[in-house]
């Protein structure tokens, strides 16, 4: 079974992209406090959601604290500001 | 034989006026709330060719078929503003009513032999009929056939709706049931699909129509006092008090229908327990032991099936699902032996994998054609082991109502019960997969039920827990589901 159809992988670069608005936004771990994160797929919320904004995404981070019991989360973001 | 108006004929032609307009005015209640028609069974948006509504619907943002009802007028539905609910509980009542009088009706005919009125003998007749017709356009009246009570056309009209049309469109409700169409898929191919069913009753509802204005004109060119008076008195006699008495009859009519209407808008409850206790037993009856054996080819599978309700809007689910729901949880528990917690991964990794392709419907009529691949409900069953007392499963979801769907009225997390033995049908399965690729989140991803002998509210989307309970009235408002406490559904919908 493949890649649920709003989800989407994302290329290198574009990972390099989402790592920097974690860091410029001080994004963290809410679980063990961590700012280090492995970038996963995007999810595009924009379409499916009434709440948010059409340009939307929720990109995956899972902390790389192996300690960490939540590692798990994610960022919202605007296309504009990663998927170029 | 005779030919008269016994006092049978004229009692059931004065509460078939009664069921009529009951029946016609809750199916367009019906109608609005998917208020387009369609040739596929796809219900592909742009293809109805029937569309009773101005509304347009958005082309960014993920809408459902909620968004899409109408609200009619109570002066042509019944009981109108949006109330499906209601509009099916009359159009069951009455039609269970309407049937049975039908059937006395019909009965009575042939053990009076009054039947050799409507039926014709000799090819003869058509030609007549269509002289007649002529003869009606040159403003004279046609001479009634040689021992009839009835001229040619009339007594192919009455025939027509009697033995052809009512059949018709009784059969045609039925092909709407999913129970039916689960069982007997080849019932509704008959027809042509599911929403060539839906039509066609359109255009039963349409002749009904069409023969009661034709009808009620006709009597009044024969003469409105002394055809009235045939039915009310049994022959031409006391023209005026004949005329007087219709009058108060169609006022009484318009009264009934009145008091009706204001009730059910006013006391919508107190009209689902006491239509529901009827309808519901008629349904377990006939309706609810009907297993599906569905398997429609992959050709068939619609390419955009239609969506019914929104996606719970909030983070954490948002984030479940970016990670590919793998700190997704199913509880199930409640009344079992052996409570237990699945994640997603051990629901995909389960023994037992069942894909089946099948019809969609929708309580608001619409369909689509998918395939869905996931646990069978009976499987988890069994591995929880139901007690003694469990009589209902309840699918508690990650919805919350009131964030998530603006258009359905009402508050709360949505939840819907079914009955336990429906867990055992071979074709009730927890959907994880839909096509071929994971469950869409519009689809009610993570996990969603399908049970295709009901209608698609029942089929919970983005469950997270299951539980075991004997009885349902101490859960939300106590009725068996979200629908069924805020809209006033029924809790058994095998149509």
């Amino acid at each position: 079974v493949g890649l649920a159809e709003e989800r989407r992988q994302l290329t290198g670069g574009q990972q390099q992209r989402v790592l920097g608005k974690v860091e410029e936004r001080g994004f963290f771990c809410r679980s063990c406090g961590s700012g280090d994160f492995e970038v996963g797929e995007a999810l595009y919320v924009g379409f499916l959601f009434l709440s948010e904004d059409h340009d939307n995404y929720v990109v995956a981070l899972t902390c790389t604290n192996t300690d960490c019991r939540t590692p798990r989360t994610g960022i919202k973001l605007r296309g504009a500001e990663f998927l170029r | 034989v005779e030919f008269g108006y016994p006092w049978w004929l004229r009692i059931e032609h004065f509460v078939n006026i009664i069921f009529m307009v009951f029946l016609i005015r809750s199916g367009l209640e019906i109608l609005a709330t998917h208020p387009k028609l369609y040739w596929n069974d796809d219900s592909k948006p742009g293809s109805e060719w029937g569309r009773f509504t101005k509304k347009v619907m958005p082309k960014d943002k993920l809408y459902d078929t909620l968004d899409e009802e109408e609200s009619y007028s109570s002066i042509v539905s019944m009981p109108g503003h949006k109330m499906l609910g209601m509009g099916r509980h009359w159009h069951f009542i009455t039609v269970l009513g309407w049937i049975l009088t039908g059937i006395i009706y019909v009965a009575l005919l042939f053990i009076t032999g009054q039947h050799h009125r409507y039926v014709p003998y000799s090819w003869e007749v058509f030609p007549r009929a269509f002289q007649d017709i002529v003869t009606y356009l040159s403003f004279d009246l046609p001479p009634t056939l040689p021992g009839q009570p009835f001229n040619a056309i009339q007594q192919l009209s009455y025939g027509a709706v009697i033995f052809v049309l009512a059949p018709f469109q009784i059969l045609s409700g039925a092909a709407q049931s999913p129970a039916i169409e689960a069982r007997f898929p080849w019932f509704v191919k008959l027809w042509g699909g599911r929403q060539w069913a839906r039509s066609l009753h359109f255009f039963g509802l349409l002749a009904f129509v069409g023969f009661i204005i034709i009808h009620v004109l006709m009597v009044t060119v024969h003469g409105f006092g002394g055809e009235t008076a045939k039915i009310i008195f049994g022959r031409e006699e006391h023209r005026v008090w004949a005329t007087l008495i219709t009058f108060a009859a169609l006022i009484a009519v318009v009264i009934l229908n009145v008091i009706a209407t204001k009730y059910t808008l006013s006391h919508p409850r107190n009209i689902q327990r006491w239509f529901g206790a009827v309808i519901m037993k008629v349904r377990k009856l006939g309706l609810h032991p009907l297993t599906s054996r569905q398997n429609y080819r992959k050709s068939e599978l619609s390419p955009e099936h239609r969506v019914n309700g929104k996606p719970p809007d909030v983070d954490s689910y948002k984030i479940m699902a970016v990670h590919d729901f793998a700190d997704y949880k199913l509880e199930v528990g409640g009344l079992v032996e052996r409570p237990m917690t699945f994640t997603l991964e051990e629901l995909r990794t389960f023994p037992t994998k069942q894909t089946q392709r099948v019809l969609h419907n929708c309580i608001q009529g619409w369909t689509s054609i998918g395939e869905w691949s996931g646990v069978p409900l009976r499987q988890i069953v069994k591995l929880v082991k139901p007690l003694p007392d469990a009589r209902h499963i309840v699918f508690w979801t990650m919805q919350d109502t009131e964030r998530d769907e603006p258009s359905a009225e009402g508050v709360g997390r949505f939840y819907e019960t079914i009955d336990l033995d429906l867990a055992y049908h071979p074709q009730t399965l927890l959907a994880y997969e839909m096509n071929g690729g994971p469950l869409p989140i519009k689809h009610g991803a993570p996990l969603r039920l399908r049970l295709e002998t009901q209608v698609g509210f029942k089929m919970a989307k983005w469950i997270e827990r299951i539980e075991f309970v004997s009885d349902y009235s101490h859960i939300g408002g106590g009725m068996g589901g979200w629908r069924e406490d805020n809209v006033f559904y029924d809790q058994d919908v095998g149509i």
